[in-house]
């Protein structure tokens, strides 16, 4: 009796549940119908061969037929003249485009079709409200023009670069898709996933600026550098955030005897563990900060990431020289480890060592410097210290810069240096 | 008239026995009542008479034994014939050389024993010590590099592991020695590798402390000379143990050995990509010294030394900052 009690009542839910659902199953058929064909493919095709290289989507804001899109969407084409740009509207046959403005840092690019329109978004910065319902356009793994329902949750906070944080499932594919409203005004341009329905755009008003230079771009056909630009916009962005770092910030935490640096800057993540093995000689604290953001440059490289890490060793009754020897061990392993970059776009590392006195203690330290090939003025930099003197405590920190300029690597690695000390 | 002498040899041409022939007649064979008794189942009980004629000469005859009487030059077999300088025979697995009293023989070899170090080895206590204190050193470098609770098991096994390696490494000298020049040796090369991979192992500590007080010397030149050095010294040993070559021939040969494996080990490790900065950098070494011991520089100088880094990846990427300085 209860069990068809519990069924009735199972089946009431549904029934109340299934006419909201309908009515929000009708908006998103409206939002895409009504929208669809503002947007479009894009796939970037090997010249030889055809094939394609990658795929995104995009929309269009303009009345000569602009397309916004991500950066990371055409990256393969900038500076490289195997590849092309193809477009492909509702209609489905592919047209060549060409990048008219990229905006690297905030993962931007306008790709002109040389096609007027009349219909199309225009961009404007909208006002709305934390869990208003977003509707994303794009092509997940490249299976038609889908459309995926979300929420907004605001602007993140603790980010390098402006996001939006969006909760509905993006894949790839979506990339550079707009985010719209049921009204129709775009949000944001779909860019990234953590997985889980956590997603994030591109707000639009980042994009407004790109939109205007744009303008002038489509109007001329002069060729322009976007390898140079590249270069040129990373370097510009760096200026203001890595400046911040371990400025005026002197958060420092304190492991064992050492006293060391810690989240240089809000919009770092930091955490810790630590590793007490009863039956250990020695005792290892693990603690490190990264930034979450890292600006994408091309599949095989990127730039932005700083993350320092701190390993403290404390003995607990190796003696000195073997003490040393894990010491020794811990600062040699992974020397200058830095993932992403192959060979042909970044250059070996060349490093120096020395042992630096100052106020807090005698620091063996090791820089190591790598280049871009293709962007001149960038490189990856490794700052290994590692606090001498004690024959049972030893810290072997490291501080990981990708795609700065030598004098950040430089000025960064300085001060970090000088932030490690000893606490007695 | 100069007297004959008649030596006998086995196979391998190492000698048996040596007669002065005279007027006496001679008998060799397996007979025990014979002049010569040869140890030789091959050999008939008398195989072979030697006879003095009244003018002085010797005749030889086989009364007929089964495996004959061999001229080794001519290949043919004799029955009778006449013993003269330079004469060679085979009876059974036996060879009989006649040699003239006056021929000459060649000054003597100087007897290197004692001399120079490898050979010092060849008394096998003395063998035994250097093996001794090489697997001594290698169980403290184990233990001093070990950072969990170790067993003595764990200490020792990598020295014998080690120590096997050196013997399989001996060993083919040893055969080598012992074709070339009838000597075995085992444990003298088996010594002489132990020594010189100790002298490796402690060159190699000595560079860890200089890569540890300067870090950034140029020491790594002085370290491959030295290492190109131990590498052709080792060969010289052996190749000392197994010929009595000159000196200077031994090491002209060791040093193009060397060289050539050190051309083929680079180029491998080229062609791997194994960055050879890296892993010749001893830059990483700590130390427990005292701070107040290590030779310091200020922060300043430190950041100063690393613009030629700068130079060094900016000339890598063939970006401008080097055409600047080439028009």
């Amino acid at each position: 009796m209860i069990g068809r009690l519990r069924l009735l009542v199972a089946a009431l839910t549904l029934l109340c549940v299934a006419p909201i659902e309908a009515q929000q199953d009708d908006v998103s058929a409206a939002v895409f119908q009504r929208y669809a064909h503002r947007t479009a493919k894009i796939q970037v095709v090997e010249r030889g061969s055809g094939a394609k290289a990658s795929m995104g989507s995009a929309f269009f804001v303009a009345a000569d037929g602009r397309l916004m899109t991500n950066y990371h969407v055409v990256a393969e084409a900038v500076g490289n003249p195997r590849y092309r740009v193809e477009w492909i509207d509702q209609s489905g046959t592919p047209s060549t485009g060409r990048i008219l403005a990229i905006d690297v840092v905030r993962d931007l690019a306008v790709v002109g079709t040389d096609r007027p329109r009349d219909d199309f978004f225009t961009l404007s910065v909208p006002s709305i409200a934390r869990g208003t319902r977003l509707y994303s356009l794009g092509h997940p793994e490249d299976l038609g023009l889908s459309i995926v329902e979300g929420v907004y949750n605001g602007h993140l906070q603790h980010t390098l670069y402006p996001k939006i944080h969006y909760t509905g499932p993006l894949n790839s594919g979506m990339s550079g898709g707009p985010a719209l409203t049921a009204g129709g005004h775009v949000v944001g341009v779909n860019v990234a996933t953590a997985g889980n329905s956590l997603s994030f755009l591109v707000p639009i008003e980042a994009a407004l600026p790109l939109l205007a230079q744009s303008a002038q771009a489509a109007r001329s056909s002069a060729p322009h550098d976007f390898v140079a630009e590249v270069g040129r916009q990373v370097l510009a962005n760096q200026g203001a955030y890595l400046g911040a770092l371990f400025q005026g910030n002197d958060s420092t935490i304190v492991i064992g005897p050492f006293v060391l640096p810690t989240q240089p800057a809000s919009f770092f993540r930091c955490w810790a563990d630590a590793e007490r093995d009863p039956d250990a000689l020695y005792e290892v604290v693990d603690h490190q900060c990264s930034t979450d953001d890292y600006i994408y440059l091309s599949g095989r490289q990127s730039s932005g990431i700083v993350s320092l890490s701190h390993r403290v060793l404390l003995s607990r009754g190796l003696n000195p020289l073997r003490f040393y020897s894990l010491y020794t061990a811990e600062f040699q392993s992974s020397y200058a480890e830095l993932g992403f970059g192959s060979s042909a776009d970044l250059t070996t590392y060349q490093c120096s060592a020395g042992n630096i006195r100052q106020e807090g203690g005698v620091i063996r330290t090791r820089f190591c410097l790598r280049g871009y090939t293709k962007y001149p003025g960038l490189y990856d930099a490794v700052i290994k210290a590692a606090m001498l003197g004690a024959r049972d405590a030893g810290v072997v920190s490291q501080l990981t810069l990708s795609g700065v300029s030598f004098e950040n690597a430089q000025r960064l690695g300085r001060q970090y240096l000088e932030h490690i000390r000893w606490s007695r | 008239m100069v007297p004959l002498i008649l030596e006998i040899t086995d196979a391998r041409g190492r000698l048996r026995e040596r007669i002065r022939l005279g007027a006496e007649r001679v008998t060799l064979g397996r007979a025990y009542d014979g002049t010569v008794v040869l140890d030789d189942p091959y050999v008939d009980p008398i195989h072979l008479e030697l006879v003095s004629r009244e003018d002085g000469s010797i005749e030889f005859a086989d009364p007929g034994s089964l495996n004959g009487t061999w001229d080794t030059r001519s290949g043919r077999r004799l029955t009778v014939g006449q013993i003269v300088p330079g004469l060679e025979l085979r009876i059974g697995r036996s060879y009989l050389r006649v040699i003239s009293a006056d021929q000459p023989v060649p000054p003597a070899i100087p007897d290197v024993a004692g001399r120079s170090s490898p050979r010092h080895l060849l008394a096998t206590r003395r063998s035994i010590g250097v093996l001794a204190l090489t697997g001594f050193l290698a169980v403290l470098a184990q233990y001093f590099a070990s950072t969990e609770p170790i067993s003595l098991i764990d200490l020792i096994t990598p020295a014998l592991a080690t120590l096997l390696m050196a013997a399989i490494w001996a060993a083919g000298w040893a055969f080598t020695s012992r074709v070339v020049s009838h000597r075995f040796r085992f444990l003298a090369h088996l010594a002489w590798v132990a020594f010189i991979a100790a002298l490796f192992s402690i060159a190699g500590l000595v560079f860890d402390w200089i890569g540890f007080f300067v870090p950034s010397g140029l020491t790594g030149y002085l370290e491959a000379a030295i290492w190109f050095g131990l590498g052709t010294w080792l060969l010289v040993g052996h190749l000392e143990l197994t010929s009595d070559r000159p000196a200077r021939h031994r090491w002209s040969v060791a040093a193009g050995v060397t060289a050539v494996i050190v051309v083929v080990g680079t180029l491998l490790s080229r062609a791997e990509g194994i960055d050879d900065a890296d892993w010749t950098s001893r830059d990483g070494m700590l130390k427990p010294v005292s701070a107040r011991l290590i030779p310091t520089q200020s922060l300043d100088r430190f950041f100063e030394r690393t613009e030629r880094l700068k130079h060094a990846v900016d000339e890598l990427s063939g970006s401008p900052s080097d055409a600047a300085t080439d028009p």
